[in-house]
């Protein structure tokens, strides 16, 4: 055996944990938890499961979400966003499942306005939304803003090329891109009834067995953890919630919230504090509940008139 | 800005149908998209390896990966063996001075009581080709092919192996075979098995084949632990004797060599062997790796292997590594401290140390240092030190006061460098 290689690699040996969850009179269900994207993560899976199909299930959605994480991780400096960041204008050719990435977020681009953008990451580098740090000096916002702009790229599948500073971040779609990608995967092997749930963002797959829909928590964003505003019922489909109660600076007593203008580098104004969309995938669930966000006030018009079921929380 | 219910209609299929086409990418797509990161992997290592008064190996390798956009990848390998020195013959020591000839006619003497040894000098060019491509995601292929040259010996053979990865990567599956073909053209002819040492062999070339198969599994048990089984059967057939290699011939009762024959071995082999081998990740910084081996043939020949290392990381760029290694066999069947003058041959008879009882101690170090930029470098030296019974039950007469299998001590030092881009 190659045991060099496996000694490099010790360390990101990675763990699954599965329990079975049972309560008076409901339906018991198997919870498969793990850790990725930088948070919890979990599957529900319906009770009727073995616990090796339950298992194989967790594996399946484990498994993409790690692929996933891997290759679009800000955080690595060997995934596919590394390497464009790092070509400094020069041009890099990326692969089908990027390129179908690039496109759905060059979508997303021209149907906000320019107002969900990519390349708008950067401005991370001055805002850090821990409560009470300073709001950044105007000057260091001037000086990022052209580095904004996903227009700013050439884009022309597989070829993408950035101008030399101008960074991508895909964690915004990333993650609601996994819960698809992972719910997809596992309903080919899994006949039963299942929820993927990544740090709050959702697919739902099925009736349970007793035909009811799962019940799925809507956070109370002024009490986040502790107590539910509602609950969703979702047959199939992805649930995504934009804003965060947790992340959010002071400003002359104005309290701004963590989603970024890519026009102005700063935060949005008037913006409900979070946004629950349901749609067919959680990819677009997560886009229109951004972009709700990203059009402040106007957030609930938005929404209406999306063929989505939403919750607006002010 | 105001949106018509037109155009909010229009941007909503729009994203729709963005959202559809990412997500109904199908898997051999995306597994092409997933790969190494495409370039060079090249390494350049040279092994002297040095049994004490016996045989020394000189061994630079020099190999090279490319991987390419696609996940392919294509590797190769150039072995340059030079071997010089002496390795036993087969004879036993016998406390007095004994006269051997080589197949090439040379006369050897020997005095005392140390083992008769053969001196030679050879080297061996061996060369090694392999093609990694990813099939599906999840299933990844191997093929490769080898070819190896000594003045007296030719090799080649091809190998194939499949690994199937479960979603999770958590457990892999792996099957593979090869096949090999030799062509053994002994120095001054091949000797007739159990023939006279002293009579000129009169045969010619000849070949051997092997075949093998393998399968394995991995699991990762947890985020620190790492589990693989595997199981290998590998047939031989052909001329599995080794032409140069004699048996004493002794008297039954004072134990005095009186004469030799040429080895003889069966035409065929069935080897197997189980291994289980497990990486335990302590910490960050400590690695621990044990491996268990046992195997078993069909010549009546079992080991048993128990192999431990230890890695610890020093810090970002530097490593040390301990190693100990314990080593048992028994003896083949057909082993023999030698064949009683007089009494009817066997079929088959050697005292090649190698299918002799034996214990082995293996210990040792190594450390690497990765360099600035994408380099490696790194030295490793092993101490192993061979024990045969050198004081078997059934010695006969001067025997039981000789070691027939004296320890021998052997020393490993491999230095390597390996460069990314």
């Amino acid at each position: 055996m190659d045991d060099q290689s496996t000694a490099d690699t010790a360390g990101t040996f990675v763990k699954i944990d599965v329990r079975r969850v049972a309560k008076p009179g409901e339906l018991a269900y198997w919870r498969a938890a793990f850790a990725a994207m930088g948070g919890p993560c979990e599957v529900l899976i319906d009770g009727p499961a073995s616990e090796a199909e339950a298992m194989r299930c967790a594996e399946i959605v484990a498994g993409e979400v790690w692929r996933i994480e891997r290759k679009y991780s800000r955080y690595r400096d060997d995934s596919v966003v590394a390497a464009i960041n790092g070509a400094q204008g020069r041009v890099t050719e990326v692969d089908d499942e990027t390129a179908q990435l690039l496109n759905y977020a060059g979508t997303c681009y021209e149907i906000s306005d320019g107002l969900f953008d990519i390349t708008s990451g950067i401005l991370r580098r001055i805002w850090s939304f821990k409560p009470e740090s300073p709001v950044p000096e105007r000057a260091k916002i001037e000086k990022l803003l052209p580095l904004i702009g996903w227009e700013q790229c050439t884009w022309e599948a597989p070829c993408l090329s950035l101008k030399p500073g101008m960074e991508l971040d895909l964690g915004g779609i990333a993650k609601e891109y996994a819960a698809d990608r992972a719910a997809s995967l596992s309903a080919r092997t899994l006949p039963h009834s299942f929820v993927v749930n990544l740090g709050g963002d959702l697919f739902i797959r099925g009736l349970r067995a007793n035909g009811t829909c799962w019940k799925i928590g809507i956070d109370d964003p002024g009490r986040t953890g502790e107590r539910v505003l509602g609950a969703i019922e979702v047959e199939t489909g992805g649930i995504a919630t934009s804003g965060d109660a947790r992340r959010f600076v002071l400003h002359h007593g104005q309290r701004l919230g963590h989603i970024l203008n890519p026009k102005t580098g700063w935060p949005v104004t008037d913006a409900p504090r979070a946004v629950t969309v349901c749609a067919p995938s959680c990819i677009e669930a997560g886009t229109l509940a951004t972009v709700a966000i990203l059009r402040g006030r106007q957030a609930r018009k938005f929404l209406r008139g999306q063929g989505v079921r939403f919750w607006v929380q002010e | 800005m105001q949106l018509t219910r037109r155009e909010k209609a229009k941007r909503r299929a729009q994203l729709r149908a963005a959202a559809l086409a990412v997500l109904t990418l199908s898997a051999p797509e995306i597994s092409r998209a997933e790969s190494r990161a495409p370039g060079w992997h090249l390494e350049a290592a040279t092994l002297l390896y040095a049994e004490r008064s016996r045989t020394t190996v000189f061994e630079p390798v020099v190999s090279a990966r490319r991987t390419f956009r696609n996940g392919h990848s294509l590797a190769g390998q150039f072995v340059f063996d030079a071997m010089t020195g002496a390795s036993p013959s087969g004879a036993m020591p016998s406390g007095a001075a004994q006269t051997i000839t080589t197949p090439s006619g040379r006369v050897q003497t020997i005095h005392d009581g140390s083992v008769p040894l053969k001196n030679f000098k050879d080297h061996r060019i061996s060369v090694d080709g392999s093609y990694d491509l990813p099939v599906t995601r999840l299933l990844a292929l191997s093929v490769g092919g080898h070819g190896s040259q000594e003045t007296d010996y030719r090799s080649k053979g091809y190998k194939a192996s499949l690994a199937l990865d479960t979603p999770s990567r958590l457990n892999t599956i792996e099957v593979g075979g090869s096949q090999n073909f030799d062509e053994i053209d002994p120095n001054g002819g091949r000797p007739t098995p159990l023939n006279y040492n002293s009579v000129k062999p009169t045969l010619g070339q000849t070949t051997k084949r092997a075949w093998s198969a393998l399968v394995g599994y991995t699991r990762v048990m947890s985020r620190r632990w790492l589990l693989k089984a595997n199981y290998s059967r590998e047939q031989d057939e052909g001329y599995l004797t080794e032409p140069y290699k004699v048996v004493s011939v002794i008297n039954a009762r004072t134990g005095s060599t009186v004469d030799y024959r040429w080895e003889s071995r069966p035409d065929r082999r069935m080897r197997q062997a189980a291994l289980l081998s497990s990486v335990y990740s302590v910490d960050e910084r400590n690695v621990v790796h044990f491996e268990g081996r046992y195997y078993w043939d069909d010549w009546g020949l079992k080991s048993e292997t128990g192999d431990v290392k230890w890695r610890l990381e020093l810090d970002d760029t530097k490593f040390v590594q301990a190693h100990a290694r314990f080593y048992h066999q028994g003896q083949a069947d057909f082993f023999t401290y030698g064949l009683p003058d007089g009494s009817p041959l066997p079929s088959f008879a050697t005292s090649d140390y190698r299918l002799g009882a034996m214990n082995s101690i293996t210990i040792g170090a190594k450390y690497g240092v990765h360099m600035e930029g994408t380099g490696e470098f790194d030295v490793r030296i092993e101490y192993m030190r061979q024990m045969g019974d050198g004081h078997p039950k059934n010695a006969v007469g001067v025997q039981k006061d000789i070691d027939l299998m004296p320890a021998v001590d052997i020393v490993t030092i491999h230095l390597g460098v390996a460069i990314d881009r």
